[in-house]
């Protein structure tokens, strides 16, 4: 067979193992899920990780950074729907199809990532490029995490790193463990700065004791840690505009056996969290539908509205548990109604749940102001998907029939009532000065 | 037409008027007292005066006018007031429907001129003026112009 028609068939049953797999899967995105993995590192340390995520119905690829044939794209479509990245611990760089760029093209197809960092690879340079372009600063290489009030004795009892966290201070985004736990979280690594990007989601940080050093270099940490306390960040993701995710963890392990199988741990669950979210299982809405109409009519999404006419606009929303689309609740889903500056800003009020989605509605006046007007919702919170719809419309004027006419203004009774009186009046003049007599003459003086 | 009066007599009737406005050109074949020129200064009319001549003007017009010019006079009067009322009421609440207070408000006016052409055309001292119009003619004129200016208000109330 020739090379084209083995990649047929290779793409072809990877559609198939797809849709088969997608009816049982629980990724809204996709099943096929890659992992970067250097052959050095001994899978069975984190068999326990990996059974579980075969566990959710993904199809695991596992491939070596240095494999030739390894690539993220097909035929110019992407060729998983997820990528575990991490780090080779004996070479200097990743390869060519690890960088940064087809990361991100990966990310900008919909892919997902997940990113294990561990500080003392030589390969960090490669993965500081991605991390940058998430607005994620890693750490210098060979740092670590250091906390001298919660750290595991057992496991470092002198350098104290490795750390204990509490999810209840540590864990800035509780939809990730829901459900409270006593269990604590271990960690032994390293940890980065975040920026200011608005799409950034944090999930993990640094207990306020703990800071970030080089254990070779001692003066430096003194002077200048790379960053400590609560702006230490451990996990760390990014959605993109087009809901793609990312997640930078900066240890890997935290995801071992030994850290799951450590006592009181709560690693299992919090991988299990990131996980979900990254790979689009949790945290993913979507727009059911949308609707606009004039208030109690039928007619659905005319395109020409008229002003200060009552207008109707329903959205439902849905949220994916894992396995279904349930209604997503809310209060705060805002509809703009919009011409280049919005002129309502309305709450959409969750009025039902039709179906699978929740049902939001608002009835509003259109404004005073012909031209072409946008439904614009634009529902965009951290950690779930962003949700956004713009329909445009148009608003004609008045027709030259639909104003008020005058004997429906109170404010023209004065001058109705005038015009009737003068035309009363003007019969009774026009009678009396038909009846009236002959002048009686004024007498001639006649000396 | 009115009676002709002798100067003699309009120097009599403007006398009573006059009496007090006017400087020493009295005929001299009236007065009958001749007093030198110098000494009939002008004097200031006062309020005395300026009531008394509203009075004698209102009982000028009372006597010498003709029954149907107050009638038409009346109807002037009637006309001013209720445009004058809308008038007032538009400035103090407002011209929202503005035409309907154009139509309000020019069908008085309207009507106004209407009947001021009617009083003209009708006046029997006019008729010197108006020798092909007759006052039937006038009337005539006058019930036309106001069906049309009625027309025109009804349709501009909207």
């Amino acid at each position: 067979m020739t090379p084209f028609g083995r990649g047929i068939i290779r793409i072809l049953g990877f559609q198939l193992l797809a849709l088969v797999s997608l009816a049982l899967a629980l990724s809204t995105t996709g099943s096929k899920l890659l992992v970067v993995l250097d052959p050095s590192i001994n899978k069975e340390d984190y068999s326990i990780f990996f059974d579980d995520l075969k566990d959710r119905d993904f199809v695991i690829d596992f491939r070596s950074a240095n494999d030739p044939h390894l690539s993220l794209f097909n035929y110019g479509e992407r060729a998983y729907d997820h990528v575990i990245l991490t780090l080779p611990p004996t070479q200097k760089a990743l390869g060519p199809n690890l960088l940064a760029k087809p990361l991100l093209e990966f990310m900008a197809n919909g892919g997902n990532v997940l990113v294990l960092v561990n500080p003392n690879e030589h390969a960090l340079g490669s993965v500081r490029e991605f991390a940058r372009e998430l607005d994620i600063h890693l750490p210098f290489r060979d740092t670590k995490l250091v906390d001298h009030f919660h750290f595991d004795t057992a496991a470092s009892p002198n350098l104290h790193d490795t750390v204990i966290l509490d999810p209840a201070t540590s864990l800035v985004a509780p939809s990730i463990l829901p459900g409270a736990t006593r269990k604590k979280i271990v960690y032994s690594g390293s940890a980065f700065a975040l920026g200011n990007n608005q799409l950034l989601f944090p999930i993990l940080r640094a207990s306020d004791t703990a800071y970030v050093y080089d254990p070779a270099e001692e003066l430096l940490a003194s002077d200048s840690p790379f960053v400590s306390g609560t702006q230490a960040y451990l996990v760390a993701g990014i959605q993109a505009r087009n809901n793609a995710r990312a997640v930078i963890v900066a240890s890997s392990s935290m995801l071992s056996n030994d850290a799951i199988d450590a006592a009181d741990s709560a690693n299992r669950e919090l991988a299990a969290g990131i996980t979900k979210w990254t790979f689009q299982e949790s945290g993913v809405i979507k727009l059911a539908s949308v609707t606009h109409k004039l208030a109690n009519t039928d007619e659905e999404n005319p395109q020409i509205y008229r002003v200060k006419k009552n207008i109707t606009y329903e959205a439902e929303i849905s949220e994916w548990t894992g396995d279904k689309w349930v209604p997503f609740v809310a209060d705060d889903v805002q509809l703009e109604f919009t011409m280049l500056d919005p002129y309502y800003r309305l709450t959409l009020t969750p009025v039902g749940a039709n179906g699978d989605s929740e049902l939001y509605a608002t009835t509003f006046q259109a404004p005073d102001q012909h031209g072409m007007f946008t439904f614009h919702l634009n529902y965009k919170r951290t950690g779930l998907s962003y949700v956004e719809d713009k329909r445009t419309v148009t608003l004609r004027h008045f027709g030259h029939n639909e104003f008020l006419r005058s004997f429906e203004i109170p404010n023209a009774y004065p001058y109705i009532t005038s015009v009737v009186v003068v035309v009363v009046a003007w019969v009774l003049f026009t009678v009396l000065w038909v009846f009236s007599g002959p002048e009686k003459v004024p007498e001639k003086k006649t000396q | 037409m009115a009676p002709k009066r002798t100067p003699r007599q309009a120097v009599a009737k403007a006398g009573a008027v006059s009496s007090s406005l006017s400087p020493a050109t009295e005929s001299p074949a009236t007065s009958g007292v001749s007093t030198p020129a110098a000494s009939r200064i002008p004097a200031l009319p006062t309020a005395a005066d300026t009531s008394a001549i509203v009075y004698q003007a209102w009982n000028s017009y009372v006597a010498d006018t003709p029954r149907k010019l107050k009638l038409v006079d009346a109807f002037m009067l009637f006309l001013v007031a209720v445009g004058l009322i809308q008038f007032v009421y538009c400035i103090l609440v407002g011209n929202y429907p503005f035409n309907a207070f154009l139509s309000g408000f020019s069908i008085t006016v309207g009507q106004f001129v209407l009947a001021a052409s009617l009083r003209m055309q009708a006046n029997p001292n006019n008729s010197s003026q108006f020798e092909k119009v007759t006052p039937e003619r006038a009337f005539a004129d006058f019930i036309f112009g106001s069906l049309v200016l009625h027309f025109f208000a009804y349709n501009f109330i909207n």
